[in-house]
């Protein structure tokens, strides 16, 4: 089944999304950006480019260069927003019947086609992303297009080879990005969007989970080129003051300029003060000029202030339009890169009173929020593909007390998982299989969900017999365990029906348990961890002088054996270095006595680790460690 | 489980139940599909990840690249002889060879034919001809292993 891609086809720049797996996904181009300029251009050569390439080549090229076509697109020669952009565009503007025609290269084209080679780059481009081919769509219009701008968006994405399935409202869009159509209660959204040339403010009613465009507002022309512009103007006087030269005409200066004030603008939003640094600017008859200056976020908001102030205007009105007041309104978006300026922010919230809600990236929101509604139309959004996660993970008690997970938490539901654990002590008969729920490094901590005990394991040494666990959790939550010796077959299970039954309280305070001790806990853990090296030492030890008493000389037997009591000695101490230090004693000590069994035999002496499980991952059987220690 | 789970009532009716099967079965087709392609997508980001975090690393040195350049190009005539500034001009070349045997590699000459995937046009001289060529490169582009990680900003003139 195919995917509806979700578009945000903007002014200055569009973006593409899809669902995947119940989450949108941001559609990089195949350039690797998230957003693609909406430029298109027909070169010297005949070529046709789209997006960062039609943009780079403009300024070679600008009678056939065309951008922001959106201005134009469903309009009449007669519109006079058509007749105020004929004397703005860079580009030729034809009348054509009632409509409005553009010319690139020796032909006249409709802005449906113009835009229409945006949607084909887009296509082909989640095409390549996807893996598979893209037919259909969500486009997003802004809220005050008429039916003849939506029809015309229609037209151009057929003409791209995309079957519209619905044309939607970027507020709406945005609104569905932040899941407000999933309250469940009737709400009054005021959307601000603050994108690279246009300004827009709607105030959106939703009801039965339907949204409704109460009103819309804004400024065609205001936008972050503004904004850059008067902080490039504030560089070049500052120059200017320094020096007493004038960088307009300096092209290469220019762009560097311009490049830095818009890296200033952004780091702003995250910084009070930048130092703008532009060695070897330009050059003089004197030698080369450098420029340095300190940019404040107040001195910044200070510039832009009347542009962000121009804003209040429209959304006084968009709310008298709406017929209510600031107070009514129950949830405030942006949208558009510069809503990220805290000054921006700080306005918005004035304006309605109401902090804005924050999260989805305000450049992405409205695609996010297209690819939303297409995965609705697909039917890719559907409850009963909702999946759970397990709240707290899930292990079994092991050696020393020590919890081990074999599911983390917030694992997606149903999984499963098979860890093969061991013996902890030699002819032991029996595990018991502890099962546990929580974060805790050790047992004793986390929260006994059952236990049981498999039994008839055949004598072998420990380590060596092999004791297959599984967790199996389904998608209600219901957690199976089953233990299974693979030597003789027998097994054992375990069914515990609510393992995930736990209110959000409960899971929050043993989230907050587990963070608040992790330090404590992870000092027993390596304790414990010490602890088995350290036994698992005096074992081998032990092993090595009863397989081989006859073959040892005295002075080495005494050795070892004296080296074993020192060892034993030290197990019960709960302090890691110790007890790591007595492991590594114990290891020196044997090693020598070991390397000269195996120069008197011919064939290496067998390892009883080698083939067995990890080390450390043995099951305790409180028993059997008795008998052991006995 | 931390939510109530929706579950539709089980009905009993085998067209029912017929129709049941074939919406799961779709559902499910559609989970392993994603899936599917989301472990492509995962392994090639993978790869990907790891060129991207060097490319990173090296585009946030190209503005120091670009002034310790300038710089050189602005050797002082009465000093250019110093010895001082003549190892200083030779630990400039010894940065630049190094990125290079990293994958770096400028781009942007006088001369080639104007091309938008390599060079980005910040103005144009009034001049006629039926060719598009770089006539200055004001600054430095980059090619990091094969991907442009900064157009050369260029002037182009028509021969």
């Amino acid at each position: 089944m195919g995917k509806i891609i979700g578009i945000d086809l903007g002014t200055t720049n569009s973006a593409m999304a899809v669902m995947e797996g119940g989450k949108p996904e941001i559609i990089a181009n195949t350039e690797g950006n998230r957003t693609t300029p909406s430029v298109i251009a027909i070169n010297k050569a005949g070529e046709r480019l789209v997006g960062q390439l039609a943009r780079r080549q403009s300024v070679t090229n600008p009678k056939n260069t065309i951008y922001e076509m959106k201005r134009l697109i469903g309009r009449r020669w007669e519109d006079k927003e058509v007749q105020r952009d004929i004397k703005l565009m860079g580009y030729e503007m034809v009348k054509s019947g009632d409509g409005v025609k553009v010319k690139m290269g020796d032909k006249e084209y409709s802005a449906e086609e113009l835009s229409a080679m945006v949607l084909g780059k887009l296509k082909a481009d989640a095409e390549a992303f996807l893996g598979q081919p893209v037919t259909e769509a969500v486009i997003t219009v802004p809220a005050y297009f008429d039916d003849a701008q939506r029809q015309a968006t229609k037209d151009a994405g057929k003409i791209a080879g995309l079957e519209v399935k619905r044309i939607i409202n970027e507020p709406t869009a945005a609104a569905l990005a932040y899941g407000l159509d999933k309250g469940g209660k009737d709400e009054k959204i005021a959307v601000y969007d603050l994108g690279g040339g246009t300004f827009d403010v709607s105030i959106l009613e939703l009801g039965d989970g339907v949204f409704e465009v109460k009103s819309t507002n804004g400024d065609t022309h205001l936008g972050g080129a503004d904004f850059d512009r008067v902080i490039v103007n504030y560089l070049l006087d500052e120059f200017k003051k320094e020096n007493g030269q004038d960088l307009t005409d300096d092209k290469a200066a220019m762009q560097r300029l311009r490049d830095e004030a818009e890296k200033a603008k952004i780091e702003l939003s995250t910084t009070n003060e930048v130092t703008i640094n532009l060695p070897f600017l330009t050059a003089t008859a004197d030698g080369p000029v450098h420029f340095e200056t300190k940019l404040t976020r107040a001195k910044l908001e200070s510039l832009v202030g009347d542009l962000v102030d121009r804003t209040a205007g429209p959304c006084e009105k968009a709310l008298k339009d709406a017929g209510l007041k600031a107070s009514d309104i129950d949830a405030v978006i942006l949208v558009g890169g510069m809503t990220r300026m805290p000054v921006v922010q700080e306005k918005v919230q004035k304006i309605f009173g109401k902090e804005p809600m924050k999260g989805v990236n305000p450049d992405e929101v409205v695609a996010v929020g297209a690819a939303i509604q297409g995965g609705v139309l697909a039917g890719d959004v559907k409850d009963v593909l909702l999946l759970d996660v397990t709240p707290l993970s899930l292990g079994i008690e092991t050696m020393g007390g020590v919890s081990t997970k074999l599911i983390e938490r917030n694992t997606t539901i149903p999984t499963s998982k098979s860890e093969t654990f061991s013996t902890a002590a030699d002819n032991q008969p029996q595990v018991e299989i502890h099962v546990l729920q929580g974060e805790r490094e050790m047992a004793n901590d986390n929260k006994s969900l059952g236990r049981f005990i498999l039994d008839g394991i055949a004598p072998a040494p420990r380590g060596i017999p092999q004791i297959e666990v599984t967790f199996n959790l389904d998608a209600n939550g219901i957690l199976n365990v089953t233990a299974k010796d693979k030597g003789t077959g027998k097994e054992q299970s375990i069914t515990i029906q609510n393992s995930g039954n736990l209110s959000k309280d409960e899971v929050e305070k043993a989230r907050k348990e587990a963070e608040a001790n992790a330090e404590e806990d992870k000092k027993k853990r390596d304790a414990v961890d010490a602890r088995n090296g350290l036994e698992n030492a005096i074992y081998q030890a032990q092993k090595l002088k009863d397989d081989n008493g006859a073959k040892l000389s005295d002075d080495d037997k005494k050795a070892l054996e004296d080296a074993i009591t020192d060892a034993k000695g030290k197990v019960e101490s709960t302090d890691k270095e110790e007890l790591e230090k007595a492991a590594k004693e114990l290891t020196d000590k044997i090693m020598p006595i070991g390397a000269k069994l195996y120069e008197q035999a011919e064939k290496p002496a067998e390892d009883a680790k080698a083939e067995g499980p990890v080390e450390g991952e043995v099951v305790e059987d409180d028993k059997a460690e008795d008998k052991k220690e006995k | 489980m931390t939510k109530e789970k929706a579950k539709k009532p089980q009905s009993a009716q085998p067209d029912q139940q017929d129709e049941r099967v074939l919406e799961l079965t779709a559902d499910l087709q559609r989970v392993q599909a994603d899936f599917i392609n989301f472990r492509r997508r995962a392994e090639e980001d993978r790869v990907k990840a790891l060129q991207t975090g060097k490319e990173q690393a090296v585009i946030a040195l190209l503005p120091v690249l670009d002034n310790i350049e300038r710089a050189i190009a602005h050797e002082p005539e009465d000093i250019k002889d110093h010895k001082w500034v003549q190892g200083v001009s030779a630990i400039a070349t010894q940065l630049t060879s190094q990125l290079e045997s990293i994958g770096l590699r400028k781009i942007g000459v006088v001369g080639e034919p104007f091309d938008p995937n390599l060079h980005e046009a910040i103005s144009m001289d009034d001049s006629e001809g039926d060719h598009e060529v770089v006539a200055a490169v004001l600054q430095n582009g980059f090619m990091f292993a094969d991907t442009v990680i900064r157009p050369a900003m260029v002037q182009v003139k028509r021969i």
